[in-house]
């Protein structure tokens, strides 16, 4: 057991974390509403970029509650590293977040669409953050 | 049963807010972080707890100068059972699941909401449970709901200690409510813990 390295964070109520719990929801309905319904492939790239975002704001929610702090700025990597020490029943889901912020230059900044399939994928690995949020 | 600190069943002092603290955590902790995280009682009270719990062994010390982290010792034959007490709110979230999705014929939601959803449920919180049964159930079926409903009320004070609040509202009930913006929608959208069935934002989208 060594100390690890200091990531950038800020101090978090528990109603600031469940306020990002609740965008976090928003994020995540939005973009199963589209993908459940025949959609572009344009609109499908929508459904990719609110599920990064479902997902870093289930991250922030679930690091707020546990440990009454969360990451902030841009470096979602070190959003990523505070999960991870943060004890949860479900090891996976740090690996899921990042697999979601991987895509997330391109969801967000890139013109190239993503893929129906990868967005199905997004979306499924951030409800599992968001769903792991509503049970704290 | 208070359910922000499920180890003050078995130490209702501040040695439960500070083990749960640490137990949400595998990262190193100053005493002062470790305070705010436990949410309760003063720093040099924590730091006091954290002596002896380091006496235990079931917390690791670590000198960082100008402070001393502290980390729950995983390996510490005591601290599977330390973790598993901190986890009591998901084992009651999971015996409600249980329970109502086994019930006939299926509701078309059931969720968690109020101080339990919020993550605020203390000893003498409710426990607030919002049921939506099918609308058109028939008589035989709405004497099964009571009864069903009476038994999970009885259930949950028996593995709590906390009173069950139940909210029975069928589609068309709930339907009413939405239109009256009345302002239980708001919490449940709020907060909610999903237990079974539609989601109720679904619920509450075709309600409109």
């Amino acid at each position: 057991m060594s100390p690890r390295a200091r990531t950038r964070v800020t101090d978090c109520t528990p109603a600031q974390a469940r306020t990002r719990r609740q965008q976090a929801r928003a994020f995540l309905d939005v973009a199963e509403l589209v993908l459940s319904e025949p959609a572009t492939q344009s609109e499908t790239h929508v459904a990719a970029a609110l599920a990064v975002l479902a997902a870093i704001a289930a991250t922030d929610a679930i690091c707020g509650l546990r440990l009454g702090r969360y990451s902030r700025g841009q470096d979602h990597d070190s959003a990523a590293d505070l999960l991870e020490t943060v004890d949860l029943p479900d090891a996976s889901l740090v690996a899921k977040l990042r697999k979601v912020l991987a895509a997330k230059d391109l969801a967000h900044y890139s013109a190239r669409l993503i893929a129906k399939r990868e967005a199905q994928s997004m979306v499924k690995n951030a409800a599992a953050l968001v769903h792991a949020a509503e049970q704290l | 049963m208070d359910l922000r600190v499920p180890l003050a069943v078995v130490t209702p002092t501040l040695d439960a807010a500070v083990l749960q603290a640490l137990a949400a955590t595998t990262a190193w902790a100053s005493g002062a972080q470790v305070h705010r995280m436990a949410g309760t009682g003063s720093v040099d009270g924590v730091r006091k707890v954290l002596a002896r719990l380091v006496e235990q062994g079931i917390v690791a010390a670590q000198d960082q100068p100008p402070s001393t982290l502290y980390v729950l010792n995983r390996d510490h034959v005591a601290a599977e059972a330390v973790v598993a007490l901190t986890r009591l709110r998901q084992v009651v979230i999971d015996r409600i699941t249980a329970e109502v999705t086994a019930w006939a014929p299926p509701l078309v939601h059931a969720s968690l909401f109020g101080s339990f959803a919020r993550g605020e449920a203390g000893a003498g919180s409710d426990i607030d449970i919002l049921l939506i049964p099918a609308e058109t159930a028939t008589d035989d079926a709405g004497s099964g709901l009571e009864a069903a409903t009476a038994r999970l009320a009885k259930d949950v004070y028996r593995w709590t200690g906390n009173r069950a609040h139940l909210v029975t509202a069928t589609v068309d009930v709930v339907a009413g409510m939405v239109a009256a913006q009345d302002p239980l929608v708001e919490s449940w959208r709020a907060d909610h813990v999903h237990l079974a069935g539609a989601r109720l934002l679904d619920v509450l989208r075709r309600a409109r």
